[in-house]
């Protein structure tokens, strides 16, 4: 059988960065508070000679067994349902010890082969506190070793003991005794382990867990232990009639087991006068402080340089704050959008160049070269998103997030967004949007909530990108005026608006309000920044330039065969009948689902002249940019809508904002009819 | 006893009671917001925004709502 290792932590504690300095570049390691939602899988040698290997699991961070969000409740259960050869990693921010220890005394309480990992000791050490790894591995019946994740110190240790762990086994039950709570818990949790032995539950998890986690009214046990219940009541039902009074019995016992173990949980509450489940959470809180007060002694604190207390006032005033904030997005926007421009010209003008070289392979005219054209442009066009803009982007968006600095803006901007059902982070995947949608969806992979991601990333694909830009003052600002087009902006804002408080509307909120570590300022690692953008970009790569090759291709094709005309006719119902607009419109916006500049350039070329107002009213005009601006999104922000979200919600998404760029294109028609 | 939304920057204070869900509750102990507990203040919100608490050397935003339900006591 395969042998896993997995790392279980709360949020910030340096999980993935051990686990990106033991398995190399595959994972990404982050700042922000449940950065990982998605696990990371990995490999390390444990033995050099045998080769023998591990699996390494990087779970998503969670600060208890006792689970809030669905990123914690993956976690749990993944750790839960695990059965042999398996040594959990238990690794703790050593420099908040006490409420590190919360988790780890509940894994203790699962049973399960564990070593700790006492990280950023140095951290700790500057704070002033002196842990006695010893002591506590005395406490906790646990093998404990101090690590440094950044620097590496330690982590080989820890794995070496994992190694030790598979080959001479352990007796976990021993580190299970280390830990008791006060003499009433203890009897309440002994009652219900008699029940539990009682009714031979089987014994997928120990008893005691079990036990602890009924008065702690935890969904996941409660719903395993009424299966058993009620299957153990089909069971008897279903044997012959002659044994009815014994299914009576049965029945009895298992309506009684529950009443039993409800009178255990009311027991304890009037007691305690409190919910038992806050009864337990508390208890767990009083004896990790109760340890954390055994093995640390508290030295002197090596005082916080005055620059960076200073920085950390300014960054989070209620006006400098803002004020910083507003300066910070804006650099990182215009970096982006500056190498951007600097570079995209040198890809397009190679994309030429291997063009020409076609030409004069195939002739210019044949079905061939349109063929490689279209594989030529798709890939140009994936690679010309890719490296100027989404390269510099990953860059920034890491280096924020490892800085601690995301967090920050989530602070800020949280009553913000709370208007528009959403919290504070969803902010930089909406500013991000104004440059381009692509990033700014892949950037919803900060938000931790399902819901809050979904609701972002279909605001933002709403939100005009620099290549909508192009296309609303290359036509309405140039043809009509710098107002209109600004007035499209802020119809546009309005309309994101709406939709955010319907679709948060829609799918209400479930998270208790935010609750948000803030976690300390660091100077982030050059290798975890590089890792973690290599790893994601290489994850939009594979998505996205596939579809962009296929889509061009198609496009080529229809040119090469002189389709237009039937295409314009095809689609002449809709952009002439409902629409309003001239039928050659019909190509430019089914070209415009690649890109969408493309809609303005091939508009000229369809028209066959710049000079658009000859072809198309004021009115027109207006119809057929907001209608741009809002339908389906281009194809490379379709391929981030599958890979962040769903194929099913990308295609809702392009069908929903399909259906509102007409509703909106028609109000416009009619609108500028009156005038 | 108030609410931990009253007291100004710098306060340390004593959770007395937390009014919130069972859920919030767990989430608010075992980041240090337990009844028993002192916390400093280390922001107050602004503009109906989260309030920044300081506990043993690590700092959590609670939005405001929440916050107006954790109820405190002012130590010297």
């Amino acid at each position: 059988m395969s042998k896993t290792i997995i790392l279980v932590g709360q949020p910030n504690c340096g999980k993935s960065t051990i686990f990106n300095y033991i398995v190399g570049y595959k994972s990404i390691a982050s700042n922000f508070p449940g950065i990982t939602v998605k696990y990371s899988k990995g490999e390390v040698v444990l033995d050099e000679i045998t080769k023998e290997t591990a699996t390494v699991i990087d779970l998503p961070g969670t600060y208890s067994l006792q689970t809030t969000d669905e990123a914690e409740l993956e976690a749990v259960k993944y750790i839960t349902s695990q059965k042999e050869d398996v040594v959990l990693i238990n690794i703790i921010d050593a420099s908040t010890l006490p409420r590190s220890l919360e988790l780890t005394l509940q894994l203790i309480e699962l049973g399960m082969p564990m070593i700790v990992a006492l990280n950023m000791i140095d951290e700790a050490e500057r704070k002033g506190l002196r842990i006695n790894d010893e002591k506590l591995s005395r406490i906790l019946n646990l093998p404990v070793i101090k690590t440094v994740g950044k620097k590496g110190f330690g982590v080989y240790e820890v794995f070496k003991e994992a190694y030790k762990m598979f080959h001479k086994g352990k007796n976990t039950q021993e580190s299970l005794k280390s830990i008791s709570y006060s003499l009433t818990i203890e009897k309440s949790v002994d009652k219900i382990v008699a029940i539990l032995e009682k009714i031979k539950l089987p014994l997928k998890w120990n008893y005691r867990y079990i036990a602890i986690k009924i008065l702690e009214k935890d969904k996941i046990i409660g719903e395993f232990l009424n299966e058993y219940l009620s299957e153990q009541k089909i069971n008897t039902n279903s044997k012959s009639v002659s044994k009815k009074s014994k299914v009576r019995a049965n029945k009895i016992t298992s309506t009684d087991i529950s009443k039993k173990l409800k009178s255990y949980i009311n027991e304890l509450e009037k007691l305690y006068g409190e919910d038992s489940s806050v009864v337990i959470s508390s208890a767990r809180h009083s004896t990790s402080l109760n340890i954390f007060e055994e093995v640390t002694t508290i030295g002197k604190k090596i005082k916080k340089r005055f620059q960076e207390q200073k920085l950390m006032d300014v960054l989070m005033h209620p006006f400098w704050g803002y004020f910083s904030l507003a300066i910070i997005l804006y650099l990182s926007f215009w970096i982006i959008f500056k190498i951007g421009n600097l570079l995209e010209p040198v890809f397009i003008n190679s994309t030429e160049g291997i063009l020409k070289y076609f030409a004069s392979i195939f002739g210019e005219e044949t079905l061939l070269f349109s063929i490689s054209n279209g594989v030529v442009m798709g890939f140009g066009g994936g690679i010309g998103i890719v490296i100027p803009y989404l390269l510099p982007f990953f860059i920034l968006l890491s280096f924020l997030e490892d800085t601690g600095y995301l967090a920050r803006i989530a602070y800020l901007t949280d009553n913000i967004m709370h208007k528009i059902g959403l919290h504070g982070l969803s902010i930089v995947p909406i500013i991000f949007g104004y440059g381009c949608t692509v990033p700014a969806i892949l950037a919803t992979r900060i938000l931790k909530s399902p819901r809050d991601k979904l609701i972002t990333a279909t605001l933002a694909t709403f939100i005009p990108c620099s290549a909508r830009m192009i296309v609303i003052f290359g036509l309405v600002g140039f043809f009509i005026s710098i107002k209109a087009a600004i007035l499209i902006y802020i119809i546009n804002i309005i309309i994101i608006g709406i939709l955010g408080k319907f679709i948060s509307k829609a799918i209400p909120e479930v998270s208790p309000g935010l609750i948000l570590e803030i976690p300390k300022y660091h100077l982030p690692s050059l290798k975890l920044l590089v890792s973690k953008t290599w790893f994601r970009l290489k994850e939009f790569v594979y998505v996205a330039i596939p579809l962009l090759i296929v889509g061009s291709i198609l496009l080529e094709v229809i040119n090469y065969f002189k389709w237009n005309n039937s295409i314009n006719n095809f689609l002449s119902p809709f952009t002439v009948g409902i629409l309003g607009l001239p039928s050659v419109v019909g190509v430019t916006l089914l070209f415009g689902i690649m890109r969408k500049e493309l809609a303005l350039i091939l508009l000229f070329s369809a028209l066959g002249t710049t000079e658009v107002t000859s072809f198309m009213s004021t009115n027109q005009i207006f119809t057929f940019t907001v209608f741009v601006t809002f339908y389906i999104p281009c194809l490379a922000t379709f391929a981030a809508l599958a890979k962040e979200l769903t194929m099913k919600h990308a295609f809702i998404i392009m069908f929903a904002s399909f259906l509102l760029a007409m509703i909106l294109a028609v109000l416009i028609r009619f609108i500028g009819q009156i005038f | 006893m108030e609410s931990i939304i009253k007291f100004k920057r710098g306060d340390k204070v004593k959770v007395v009671k937390i009014n919130a869900g069972k859920r919030a509750t767990q989430r608010l102990i075992t980041m240090g917001i337990t009844p028993g507990n002192i916390v400093e203040i280390a922001r107050v919100s602004s503009l109906g925004g989260p309030v920044l608490i300081s506990y043993e050397g690590s700092e959590i935003a609670i939005g405001y709502g929440l916050a107006s339900k954790i109820i405190v006591e002012k130590v010297n």
